[in-house]
């Protein structure tokens, strides 16, 4: 079946403002997003930009908007969107060029965090233990593929460039939670600010825009009800 | 600030989502709630006037137009007051994943009242 792609097209050196361009060419059953990017830069048109890694939704290099969701370009079948294929930058992030977006201020983000396991005691002979239920505690979170849609897609990010932005916190609440982490404070120091878990609105954008269906809201929440229970 | 409301206007026409609803109406509603809060003042501070001119302030808002804004300022006020409860129940009892549910319940009571309060408001209609 014949299928209309409009892609938002911007090359800061060359353009003075986006514009969009128009492929069309038949979108065979089984074809995600991603391949129809593919088709288009092998046959069609060489000058399209976009990044893509491991094309099985775990690697949060393909997020994009797609008919105005946040999606994974990679576990996007071409079948599942109506009408005209719409695809664009995430929004809130600089445009390196068309699909491409920095994402240096993202990923700088999460270390106020210390998005990695703390211990303060001598490591144990063998593995350090986890009980199947204290490992369930940590579902989903741990999912998170850092594909910056969750991030992109809330209006405190756009409004506030130093927003912490929900997949910072949804990691740091993944350490919180975790039993085998010793410095939880330390994670929590990191939220705990003005640009911190403070500042969501509870717009729920980011549950919406989740790839991964991980609910950075209810992250959000433990995060503050755990800030607001640890005060002296 | 022109940037942010442009990215916010369009994001939000590209797609409709309860939570992100409530966030604008939430905004929207408490300002208009400030807005009204000042008018109230000024038209009661006619009765520094004496009562004369009270008496015609008063006559004024009590005009179908008026009556009409009231009835706006109803839902506002309804509206607002709710979501802050649907926000609470979401922040501070947990109830995150109830989110959608939690708003249609906000705008189904929003709504009744509205309709419900119609004789009210619209005398002048019958
Ligand atoms: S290419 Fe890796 S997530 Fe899509």
């Amino acid at each position: 079946m014949e299928r209309v792609f409009r892609i938002r097209r911007f090359d800061p050196d060359k353009d003075s403002k986006p514009y969009y361009s128009e492929y069309r060419f038949d979108a065979p059953r089984g074809m995600t997003v991603l391949e129809a990017l593919f088709y288009i830069i092998e046959n069609v048109d060489p000058s399209l930009s976009f990044r893509y890694n491991c094309r099985a939704a775990v690697c949060g290099s393909c997020g994009m908007e797609i008919n105005g969701k946040h999606r994974l370009a990679c576990a996007t079948q071409v079948s599942e969107l109506k009408g005209d294929v719409v695809i664009e930058p995430l929004p809130g992030l600089r445009v390196v060029k068309d699909l491409v977006v920095d994402m240096d201020d993202f990923f700088n983000k999460f270390l106020v965090v210390k998005p990695y396991l703390i211990r303060k005691t001598p490591p144990p002979q063998k593995e350090i233990l986890q009980s199947p239920e204290e490992r369930k505690e940590l579902d989903p979170y741990i999912y998170c593929i850092m594909c910056a849609c969750c991030s992109s897609s809330c209006p405190v990010t756009w409004s506030r460039s130093t927003y912490l932005t929900p997949s910072v916190f949804v990691k740091a609440w993944r350490f919180v939670a975790d039993s085998r982490d010793e410095a939880k404070e330390e994670h929590l120091a990191g939220v705990n600010s003005e640009d911190g878990v403070w500042r969501c609105h509870t717009a729920f954008r980011c549950v919406e825009a989740c790839p991964k269906d991980i609910n950075p809201t209810s992250a959000i929440v433990n995060l503050r009800r755990k800030l607001a229970f640890s005060r002296g | 600030m022109v940037e942010y409301l442009k990215k916010i206007v369009s994001e939000t026409l590209k797609s409709w989502e309860s939570g992100f609803i409530a966030f604008h109406l939430q905004r929207i509603t408490g300002l208009l709630v400030l807005v009204y809060l000042f008018l109230h003042i000024g038209v009661l501070r006619a009765i520094v006037g004496g009562e004369a001119v009270y008496q015609q302030r008063i006559g004024l808002i009590t005009s179908p137009v008026f009556k009409f804004f009231e009835w706006l300022l109803l839902f506002t006020v309804l509206f607002h007051t709710l979501n802050g409860v649907r926000i609470l129940l979401v922040d501070f009892f947990g109830m995150v994943r109830l989110q959608k549910p939690l708003f249609w319940i906000v705008a189904a009571l929003t709504a009744l009242v509205l309709v419900v309060s119609i004789p009210e408001f619209f005398t002048f209609l019958y």
